[in-house]
């Protein structure tokens, strides 16, 4: 398999990923405004929330196995901000297959924040592919962060890879979290 | 809220969880499903030639630029310092290292000189060249400065290469210095891309810069340079 393919493959999911957390915002604010959409919300969640975990430990594994691949196998070399995500993405690998296995909400809590800081990193780290004015206006010589190794459907980087799982797992755990705190509340009324 | 409203909401969700229940399944298959439909995609695409914007003519961990034995540019002289900052720059006032290749020469000929080195894989060089041409092209180069572009950390395995047809599909016209060894780089103290060394009329260097530089300065700085 080319690595061309494994671009297009995990530019895919990306795309996947952006859409499913777009109709769960969309979904959960229309929830907010009408009786029907409440239902949908509700039924979704349920569905939802408890595989999250396991769902969020599929997304971070995959994500770090491109990871990986890009760097080691198609050689692009990671620059200090991918660094800076895969501090927040590999440990999910462990934290949510442990989260998982024991069905624990804590972990959800402790995925999410980690999510929460990758996303903002990948966040950050796609402006500056698209503006790399953000950063000091010149080029590292060895491995600068505004380094387009590619872009995949016109505007699917690595860090937008990044990003899409971040968010996704952001999205997974966060209905892990609240659908919890919702039952919580309707067995004590 | 009545007892019965209470209870039907009760009864509303107790379903909600049945039917969730019922489709317990489906989460599994989704995730399979997406994962063979984005497999199944991606393969069709590389087939086709669609979606990537990979500008790669190879693949594999990365490496230099193949190079020739004795295709390199030959630098003589004492090399500049490394730049760190134009304030108190070290090499203003030292004699510029010469330069002589098969595809242009950096010499003290008496005539000042803007010196641009650009990366292919560089952003901000790519942002830069195009507005350096149209300069050039609207008359803004005086006649009797050379502009001169050493093209240099070259790698196959980076984007935008090889930098040859990227400077030519930019219209670049300045002689271009290929440097696939980094000698010339090295031998100007270059920091950052893309980088500029201004050379006054006598060899010396007049100020060196990093950076995407607007053309207002650039301007002002070689109606600076001595002749």
């Amino acid at each position: 398999m080319s690595t061309t393919t494994v671009e297009l493959f995990y530019g895919i999911l990306a795309l996947i990923a952006f859409l499913a957390v777009g109709l769960l915002i969309v979904l959960r604010l229309a929830a907010l405004a009408s009786e029907g959409a409440a239902g949908a919300w509700a039924s979704v969640a349920m569905m939802i929330a408890p595989n999250a975990l396991t769902m969020a430990w599929v997304v971070a594994l995959f994500a770090t196995a491109g990871s990986l691949y890009f760097s080691e196998v198609a050689g692009f070399e990671p620059c200090t901000l991918c660094w800076y995500q895969r501090i927040a993405m590999y440990p999910l690998v462990v934290i949510l297959a442990i989260a998982a296995s024991r069905r624990e909400r804590s972990g959800a809590i402790y995925g999410a924040a980690l999510a929460a800081v990758g996303a903002v990193i990948a966040a950050y780290h796609v402006a500056l592919e698209w503006f790399p004015a953000l950063d000091s206006g010149a080029c590292d010589p060895d491995n600068p962060c505004t380094l387009l190794w590619f872009r995949v459907f016109g505007f699917i980087s690595l860090p937008t890879l990044a990003l899409a799982a971040f968010l996704l797992i952001l999205a997974l755990l966060a209905i892990r979290i609240t659908h919890h705190a919702d039952q919580t509340e309707r067995r004590t009324t | 809220m009545t007892s019965s409203s209470r209870g039907s909401r009760r009864d509303a969700a107790r379903a909600r969880e049945r039917a969730a229940d019922r489709r317990r399944w489906l989460l599994p298959v989704l995730v399979v499903g997406v994962l063979a439909a984005a497999a199944i995609g991606a393969i069709v695409l590389t087939g086709s030639g669609d979606g990537g914007s990979s500008a790669r003519p190879s693949e594999g961990p990365g490496g230099s630029a193949s190079v020739a034995p004795g295709a390199g540019p030959v630098v003589s002289g004492a090399p500049l310092p490394v730049f760190s900052t134009p304030a108190g720059d070290p090499a203003v006032g030292a004699t510029i290292p010469t330069v002589t290749s098969p595809t242009g020469s950096i010499a003290i000929d008496g005539r000042p000189k803007v010196l641009l080195f650009v990366a292919h894989w560089c952003p901000h060089c790519q942002n830069e060249v195009p507005l350096v041409q149209s300069w050039i092209d609207g008359g803004g180069l005086p006649a009797d400065v050379d502009l001169i572009t050493v093209s240099t950390a070259i790698d196959p395995n980076r984007p935008n290469y090889p930098p040859d047809a990227w400077l030519t599909g930019e219209g670049w016209t300045s002689p271009v210095i290929t440097d696939p060894t980094n000698a010339v780089a090295n031998a100007y103290g270059l920091s950052a891309f893309p980088y500029w060394v201004f050379v006054n009329a006598d060899g010396t260097v007049a100020g060196r810069l990093t950076g995407e530089l607007p053309m207002a300065d650039l301007e002002a700085i070689i109606a600076g340079l001595a002749r």
